[in-house]
């Protein structure tokens, strides 16, 4: 019984070729002539056969690898690991440091403070952005736009009617010879003034139906239009006929009414 | 590179024996490699370089069964080995030696750390007790005393299914 224990014992040094001489061989007698052991032996073998049939295994497995390319695929995985493990420049230091996060709520309160800043500037500093920039046009209703064109209106007609009339008295109180001199240069300068600025006023009384005012005025235009167009050696005969012809429209006397009509807005 | 190519079976041969996963074992011969690039200016000249390899490679194997392993094996069939054996125990007529390898495969997981690492370098990668006594750092008996008890265990847990107590 003891025999046996100790052979059992060393069996699997027996199988993995680990025994003396001796020692291997007086296992093999005991097996010849002990059933029970020559069983356990069977079993231990069975063991040790199974485990390295496993290394078969192993080799149909490494049959599968592509082994040219393993190296190539190690050492780049070393060039990696390098490159990720690769010591901080002094620069990449230096930033890592400045931008630790125990600094970050006072960057945070430094960005703050600068976009603030920014806003006010544009607010308060830079016309057209929030702040409406001195000389731009303010929203105004149409009903204010028409009410500021009418009165713009009325003083570009009286204006108009005021420097007519000055034209009109200069020319009818010069004296006969003197008013050629006179029509030599400003009157009929000032006639072609006059005349322009007719086309613009057109518009302003024909919107805001100032019927009686066209009509005075349109006069005047036919007068210019005359003082314009003729000749600088204007005969006394010719002067005499328009002086005759502002009498007789009553041209004065309707630039004076027309006047005051208009300055009390009653056209 | 020219490492690589010369010992990558070596190290796969011990890695996929921890595992029996070729994924899991060629992971971690990289990473074996990896680790070798890192620590080769630690190697002494004239030293069993081969054996310092795998000692790097059996370590990281370690390392890596006792992170991912563990009872992974048990889960995943959802069964233990005495589960197993009792119900191979009845059909043994029925045994294949796929069945007896599956067994086998996972009693020696259940062996203790260090009896496991030798039998497997010995029967799987079919080293010589004198270099496993290198790669580990042990004395030649120590190792031999290891397998037996290795052994030993196996015979114990595989009894059952062998058709006699163990």
């Amino acid at each position: 019984m003891s025999d046996c224990r100790n052979i059992q014992n060393g069996l699997a040094a027996y199988l993995s070729g680990d025994l003396s001489g001796d020692s291997a061989l007086s296992v093999k007698e005991h097996l010849a002539m002990c059933p029970k052991c020559k069983n356990e032996f069977e079993n231990i073998k069975k063991i040790l056969d199974g485990a390295d049939s496993l290394h078969d295994d192993i080799r149909k497995v490494m049959a599968t690898i592509d082994w040219d390319a393993l190296p190539g695929r190690i050492t780049q995985a070393v060039f990696d690991k390098e490159k990720a493990a690769r010591p901080e420049t002094k620069a990449r230091t230096f930033w890592k440091a400045v931008f630790q996060p125990r600094w970050r709520p006072v960057y945070a309160g430094v960005a703050a403070g600068l976009v603030l800043g920014v806003i006010l500037t544009l607010v308060f500093l830079k016309p057209g952005v929030l702040r409406t920039p001195p000389g731009a046009k303010y929203y105004a209703s149409n009903e204010f736009i028409d009410r500021v064109e009418f009165q713009m209106a009325k003083r570009e007609t009286l204006d108009y009617l005021e420097r007519s009339e000055y034209l009109i008295l200069d020319f009818i109180q010069s004296p006969p010879g003197k008013a050629q001199l006179l029509q030599k240069d400003q009157p009929a300068q000032k006639a072609k003034d006059l005349l322009s600025k007719k086309r613009y006023l057109n518009q302003q009384l024909d919107r805001f139906q100032m019927a009686k005012a066209k009509e005075i005025c349109n006069q005047i235009e036919f007068l210019f239009l005359e003082l314009s167009q003729i000749s600088e050696e204007l005969t006394a005969d010719e002067i005499e006929k328009i002086q005759k012809l502002v009498d007789q429209k009553q041209l004065l006397l309707k630039i004076k009414l027309l006047k005051k009509e208009i300055e009390k807005s009653e056209v | 590179m020219t490492l690589t190519r010369m010992y990558q079976k070596k190290v796969f041969v011990l890695t996929y024996s921890f595992f029996r996963n070729k994924e899991d074992a060629l992971d971690l011969v990289q990473e074996t490699f990896l680790r070798l690039y890192q620590k080769i200016n630690t190697f002494e000249k004239g030293g069993n370089f081969e054996g310092w390899l795998l000692q790097i490679a059996k370590n990281l194997c370690i390392d890596y069964y006792r992170k991912n392993y563990g009872k992974r094996r048990e889960l995943e069939s959802g069964k233990t080995v005495e589960e197993l054996n009792i119900a191979d125990a009845r059909a043994e007529e029925a045994h294949s030696a796929s069945d007896f390898k599956e067994i086998l495969t996972r009693c020696v997981d259940k062996l203790a750390e260090r009896q496991r690492t030798i039998f497997i370098m010995r029967h799987y990668n079919q080293m010589k007790n004198e270099e496993i006594a290198q790669v580990l750092n042990i004395s030649l008996g120590t190792v031999k005393s290891l397998h037996f008890k290795a052994i030993q265990n196996l015979r114990a847990l595989i009894g059952p299914y062998l058709g006699c107590e163990g």
